[in-house]
């Protein structure tokens, strides 16, 4: 089969799975936005979310060879995107804990309305919360994750992630509510 | 409250979801640093090995043969110096040609010199080049015959080797400055003054032994090393730790497997004789069905004593009688055993040993099961029978001195400095043992690891 000049992306995966370096960095290119995307919703430093992204492009395109192409590419990087952002998070918790002393100061201003939020203001609101809430405000809410998933993802009881995200939930709420950026 | 969740969960969804800072380029470059990683990191991995193994081998190589080249200069020392002098008797001549020399058969000096007496001097006729040209003989020269010098060389040896040297002042003065010992003291025996006093040059020829003097000399070079080695061989104190199977009988009752072990320490009372003793722990299981040591009936003799009286009587008014059959006694003992045995060395080697002793022990259980049929006749004569059993157990109890005589032998198997030895042993009943004065001969097999045995 000849390449086609724009591969969809069956065909992409197809040509990854041969080992295709130019077809991995089309793929690669595609997705990077998303794969980012995910990445800082975790990790909220680009450096680290890049770091989490391209870690994350080196597992599919060494285990891309069990990935079935009938099934959806999306949601298979997706899990992977995620388990490599919650690793990177681990590994590099002693070292995040201590930005955090001096990073997490909650964001006070927000630029628009809800619908108007950009990435930096979500992510600014997302820093008021804890690490835990965070977390499971991404994977239950974001993700779709259920809370048993979370609950064997974080290594906590599943109750307890009902509880944070109720925590979470209501942290946010009263950060829109106190900063105007929702009104009922 | 819900509407301000769904709201914000849906902006983050679609901010995120179509998040692009537009550097993917620069993401893609940093990836490649990574990936993919065959090409980077297992090629040097291969290249670092072969590199370590050619230096290896290379190493090798340098210093197995600079150790050969070694060896043949320690062997020819004295042969190696005579290029120089020939140099320098050629310089000396100053002959247009150097003539060709002709080997005779020794011959007798005319002037009877000590020279002509010794078997180690040699004529030669040496063909000088006359002026015009012509190689004329004129005159026979007379050589010293000294060692060839294939081993360190040795004075009993040195009578019997042949290289030819010239008999020259020169040729003298360069062993001496080389230092050759051995070839000076040669010389010394060998003082042989030749009639010639010219300096004329004889290229030396090397002659080599006969192989019955090559033998010779081998021999007593080997005679000389296996007293170092004997002496490296012999064993001295130690210690060591054994483990081993065994089964327990006593005359045609069945064997029991069992199983111990502890550590022994060799102490060296004489060359070959060696006093070996110990601690060890073993399992003793026996079991008496068919015949009983009397020593051990009369300690179950309660027992069956207390058995019969005790036995069921339903007919007050009957008269019955009582018997016991079948007898068995089945006996578990943990010992703790203290093993004392002499060590002899039959060879010089001492590859092998033949050990006897005598073996004590205490208890650290013991457990007694008696079994027996009881059997009750009554005036009817029917006969009732049960099978009893009564168990006894004690722990850490009571010492014996002598249980069991110990006579072995060992086999030593050399593992580097320490060795492992193979003790098939035979330790048959010389006192009663536990409470119930049981009586266990004993055959098996120890394994056992001694550190230390030999002498570096």
């Amino acid at each position: 089969m000849s390449k086609p000049q724009t591969p969809n992306l069956e065909e992409l995966i197809h040509y990854c799975k041969s080992g295709d370096l130019q077809s991995q960095e089309m793929l690669y290119k595609h997705f990077y936005g998303y794969a980012l995307g995910i990445c800082l919703r975790y990790l909220y430093n680009r450096e680290d979310a890049l770091e989490a992204v391209n870690d994350s492009f080196i597992k599919v395109f060494k285990s891309i060879d069990s990935f079935r192409e009938d099934a959806h590419f999306k949601a298979w990087f997706r899990k992977i995107l995620v388990n490599t952002a919650l690793d990177y998070k681990r590994k590099n918790m002693r070292f995040s804990q201590a930005i955090e002393l001096v990073d997490t100061e909650p964001q006070t201003t927000y630029s628009s309305a809800l619908d108007n939020l950009s990435a930096k203001d979500i992510l600014g609101l997302m820093k008021n919360l804890n690490e835990t809430q965070s977390l499971v405000f991404n994977l239950y809410e974001i993700d779709g994750y259920s809370h048993k998933e979370i609950g064997k993802m974080l290594n906590i009881p599943e109750s307890s992630s009902r509880t944070y995200l109720t925590r979470a939930k209501q942290t946010l709420q009263s950060l829109l509510i106190t900063h105007s950026i929702y009104k009922r | 409250m819900k509407d301000i969740d769904e709201e914000l969960v849906s902006q983050i969804k679609t901010v995120f979801e179509n998040f692009d800072d537009e550097l993917s380029d620069n993401g893609w470059a940093k990836l490649r640093e990574k990936y993919p990683e065959k090409q980077n990191k297992k090629l040097p991995i291969w290249w670092i090995s072969g590199i370590a193994a050619a230096i290896l081998i290379a190493l090798g190589l340098f210093f197995a043969l600079d150790k050969s080249a070694q060896k043949i200069d320690n062997g020819q020392q004295i042969v190696k110096q005579q290029p120089v002098i020939k140099h320098k008797t050629d310089s000396i001549i100053n002959r247009p040609s150097i003539a060709k020399k002709q080997e005779t058969k020794p011959a007798e000096n005319p002037t009877g010199n000590t020279a002509d007496k010794s078997p180690l001097v040699a004529q030669k006729t040496v063909p000088k080049a006359s002026t015009w040209g012509k190689p004329i003989v004129t005159d026979v020269k007379k050589e010293i015959v000294i060692a060839k010098v294939e081993q360190p060389i040795k004075n009993e040896t040195l009578t019997n080797q042949k290289v030819v040297v010239v008999q020259n002042p020169i040729n003298q003065n360069a062993i001496a400055a080389n230092k050759v010992d051995t070839a000076q003291k040669i010389n010394n025996q060998n003082q042989v003054i030749a009639n010639n006093n010219g300096a004329v040059v004889k290229d030396p020829v090397i002659v080599k032994k006969t192989t019955e003097q090559f033998l010779n000399d081998q021999s007593k070079i080997l005679a000389q090393k296996p007293k170092e080695e004997r002496k490296t061989k012999e064993t001295k104190s130690s210690i060591e730790v054994f483990s081993g199977t065994f089964l327990n009988y006593y005359a045609d009752n069945a064997a029991k497997l069992n199983a111990g072990f502890g550590v022994n320490a060799n102490v060296k009372l004489t060359k070959s004789l060696f006093v070996s003793f110990g601690a060890g722990v073993s399992q003793n299981k026996i079991e008496y069905q068919k015949s009983i040591p009397s020593e051990v009936s009369r300690s179950m003799s309660s027992y069956s004593f207390d058995a019969a009286n005790a036995a069921p009587n339903n007919n007050p008014g009957a008269s019955n009688s009582t018997s016991i059959s079948d007898i068995s006694i089945n006996a578990q003992l943990l010992n703790f055993d203290i093993p004392v045995s002499l060590k002899f060395y039959p060879t010089k080697k001492q590859n092998f040993y033949i050990a006897t002793g005598i073996n004590s022990s205490t208890y650290l259980s013991q457990k007694y099961t008696y079994g027996y049929n009881l059997s009750n006749k009554n005036v009817l004569g029917i006969t009732q029978t049960a099978k009893q059993e009564e168990t006894e157990k004690s722990r850490i109890n009571g010492f014996d001195f002598a249980t069991s005589a110990i006579f072995a032998i060992g086999i030593n198997q050399s593992i580097g400095n320490n060795s492992l030895t193979f003790e098939p042993y035979f330790k048959p009943a010389i006192g009663n043992m536990g409470e119930k004065n049981l009586r266990i001969n004993t055959v098996g097999l120890n394994l056992k690891f001694n550190f230390t045995s030999n002498k570096k």
